[in-house]
């Protein structure tokens, strides 16, 4: 007796799982209904269900490159004494506390009345980073509408009165002031700020003390080019440093990477990677035209037009049909604006990021001065961030790591290098900057009289081949 | 009311639910496949009034979803390809001809054309014979890798020279650009012609694609720009796949179903019936 209603307790289940299931098939599929119409074959565009997978989107596929678009790349901690000077990039451990602070700062002095904003002389700017300061150095220029927008500040007015923003000091002397550079007109302004700024100055302090000049945080240490004197040709020597580039005193220790490409691996392409890529660029991976070429680079094809190709390289490159539009980066119920297209296209930069599980960490690398974000039409270029060092990326002719171009709003052309990076257990110390100087200026010095050094960093350098990738010095020639 | 009758009752309820779903599934998953006589009469009138006729019973009653499908080209060397027929040539500098004394191999896109001055006398051709031509242009496929166990064959003649066309099949459908015609003669094999792609196992979408009913793709053709003009007939009706643009060469591809269609003037027509 027990045995049977046990049986028929499971037959039941059974009979239940199956009736779900039965019914599904016919509600889902909307050939299935005599009328045509299906009620629920077009569920995920409800707009209960768009709200649920945009909640889980947010979750699973956090923006990243949006969050970090104005973070600088170096934070400088300008301690007064000009033979301690601390460079943080964004893999040190008090990045995040002391970039906090000074968003905080940023974010106090954008409100401030256009009518405070003063133009001061390039003295005053090297007198801020003389005494207690904190230097934001910034990948590019902003213009400063932009800047404030991604800061999250509504209706600022400091655009009315700066135009772009390059770099910042937010100095912690009195009076309390943040200042802007604008290189693009080569001036540079002052905010004045009210009230005390105690968690900047106990930073400073902080960095001041726990760091000392002789144990190995002395890596950290740098001069600005300025303060050597590097800045002006002396005597004989004349290759000259870009004013603000940071010296480190110290050889650099990094870790030794490893680059891959996530797409391409053991001569075949990762199909399921291949499927969500289509899937961003909302195209049925079924109904698409499909084929590789004889170098084995995958070919889409819609409407009898090429749009998109993923190369073995791992370079991903699409391009709207002639007749269409592009791919809509904007909300629809969003305004058209320079701002929401930069947001729309991190979102969906971000997208292939995780879809492919390529490195997320990416900086802006083009001007987003007010010049280069006038709409129709805007040209972006985003590269790879690796240990908060920058990734110069030379691949076929592919400079950086993502180049866009954007109109009203649509993505008429994008190119992404599909890169994923990790740390081996490796470390290599860079050579200190004058001992590579030399070497790096020996072939301008027959075509120019006086070399100029826009700029001087220490980056990893990806050629497109797998394997092992080591930082070293980059340096750009102002031509 | 006790629980164990209630199950009873319950389990009864759901083996007839479950039957009533089940068979309303079939059928109307068949009822959504077949055209009504109403849409084929109006498609037949519509041809009509742009000069294109159609037998009624040309037409299938029913549309099917084919599973979707990617091939290989044959060809994903030249080198190697060449290789099979002969080792020793001359490349063209633009690398598409290769060629010795007696045999030359011509490469432009997808297809290949394989000649000889004289021909290969190897393949038992003396007694060559409409009953024995498929069968040797069969062995010669085999012989040079060409794997035809899905391929439909056909025979024509003209002034001695036998003509076996092998057309190769997937999920039982015909691969309309797959296609080699083989010429035999009785002193040989004189060439081979076309392009040759095979299933490709490392795909990873295994679905059906849906397709446009046929009716539609008739309507369809009446815009299709390379048509004749004049009045004729279409006599023929085929579903398969193609490939896309067989000009460029494409060393795999995601074939597309097609509809095959052919005009009593001989002309034969290729459209695409995805339903997007």
């Amino acid at each position: 007796m027990k045995n049977k209603e046990h049986l028929k307790t499971v037959l039941l289940i059974g009979l239940v799982i199956t009736n779900v299931f039965l019914g599904s098939k016919i509600f889902i599929n909307k050939k299935l209904w005599p009328t045509g119409y299906n009620f629920f074959a077009n569920t995920e565009n409800y707009t209960f269900f768009k709200f649920f997978s945009k909640v889980v989107d947010k979750y699973q596929n956090i923006s990243i490159s949006k969050l970090h678009i104005t973070n600088p790349n170096n934070i400088i901690i300008n301690t007064g004494d000009q033979t301690t000077r601390f460079s943080l990039n964004q893999s040190h451990d008090k990045y995040k506390t002391v970039n906090d602070i000074t968003k905080n700062i940023l974010n106090e002095a954008f409100i401030v009345s256009p009518k405070n904003i003063t133009p001061v002389s390039s003295d005053e700017w090297y007198l801020a980073l003389t005494g207690k300061s904190v230097y934001l150095s910034y990948t590019t220029e902003f213009s400063t509408d932009l800047f404030t927008q991604f800061l999250g500040i509504k209706n600022s007015e400091t655009g009315n009165s700066i135009s772009n923003i390059s770099n910042v000091v937010i100095s912690a002397n009195i009076p309390f002031a943040v200042y802007v550079q604008d290189k693009n007109t080569d001036t540079y302004y002052k905010i004045p700020l009210t009230g005390t700024q105690t968690n900047l100055e106990e930073t400073i302090d902080y960095f001041q003390t726990k760091f000392d000049t002789s144990d190995a945080n002395s890596s950290l240490i740098i001069n600005y080019s300025f303060d050597l004197k590097f800045d002006q040709p002396f005597g004989e020597q004349t290759t000259t440093l870009e004013p603000m580039i940071p010296l480190y005193n110290s050889p650099q220790t990094t870790h030794i990477i490893n680059s891959e490409n996530p797409i391409f691996k053991n001569d075949v392409f990762n199909q399921a990677s291949i499927n969500k890529i289509l899937k961003i660029f909302a195209v049925n991976p079924t109904s698409i035209t499909r084929y590789t070429e004889s170098n084995g680079t995958l070919v889409f094809v819609e409407n009898d037009c090429v749009f998109l190709k993923l190369y073995t390289n791992g370079i991903l490159e699409y391009t709207a049909n002639e007749n269409s539009s592009g791919l809509n980066l904007i909300d629809t119920a969003a305004p058209i604006s320079s701002y929401n297209s930069i947001c729309g296209l991190t979102d969906f930069m971000d997208k292939l990021n995780n879809a492919v599980s390529s490195e997320k960490s990416m900086y802006v690398s083009s001007p987003l001065s007010i010049e280069n974000t006038t709409l129709p039409l805007i040209d972006v270029s985003f590269d790879y961030y690796m240990n908060g060092l920058p990734v110069s990326i030379d691949i076929s002719t592919q400079k950086n790591a993502v180049n866009a171009s954007i109109e009203n709003g649509y993505l008429k052309k994008y190119i992404h290098v599909l890169r994923s990076y990790d740390n081996t257990n490796t470390t290599y110390e860079t050579p200190i900057y004058i001992d590579v100087l030399d070497q790096i200026i020996e072939p301008y010095l027959n075509q120019m009289d006086t070399v100029p050094i826009d700029k001087m960093y220490v980056s990893y350098f990806d050629n497109g081949t797998h394997g092992e990738k080591t930082a070293n010095w980059n340096v750009k020639i102002k031509q | 009311m006790n629980w164990y009758k209630a199950k009873t009752i319950l389990i009864v309820f759901f083996i007839i639910m479950n039957s009533v779903l089940l068979g309303n599934l079939i059928y109307s998953a068949d009822k959504a496949t077949v055209i009504t006589p109403e849409i084929i009469d109006a498609t037949i009138n519509i041809l009509e009034n742009n000069n294109i006729k159609i037998d009624k019973s040309i037409i299938p009653i029913k549309t099917y979803d084919i599973p979707y499908a990617e091939v290989r080209n044959i060809i994903q060397d030249y080198d190697l390809f060449v290789g099979k027929f002969f080792n020793e040539y001359i490349k063209s500098e633009d690398n598409m001809t290769y060629q010795n004394e007696n045999q030359t191999i011509l490469f432009y896109g997808d297809k290949f054309s394989y000649s000889l001055k004289n021909p290969d006398a190897s393949f038992e051709t003396t007694s060559l014979s409409d009953s024995n031509a498929i069968e040797i242009a069969k062995k010669i496929c085999e012989f040079y890798d060409f794997d035809i166990s899905h391929a439909l064959t056909s025979i024509s003649l003209s002034d001695d020279m036998f003509y076996v066309t092998v057309v190769n099949t997937i999920n039982k459908k015909p691969i309309f650009d797959s296609t080699l015609v083989i010429t035999l003669c009785k002193d040989g094999l004189v060439s081979i012609n076309g392009s040759w792609f095979e299933e490709n196992d490392s795909q990873l979408i295994k679905t059906k694609l849906s397709l446009k009913s046929v009716t539609g793709v008739l309507v369809d053709f009446i815009l299709e720009p390379n048509r004749p003009e004049y009045t004729n007939e279409i006599t023929n009706l085929q579903l398969g796949y193609s490939t896309y643009e067989a000009e460029t060469f494409h060393k795999t591809i995601a074939l597309i179903p097609t509809w095959q269609i052919s005009l009593n003037d001989g002309s034969t027509y290729y459209l695409d019936t995805r339903d997007n």
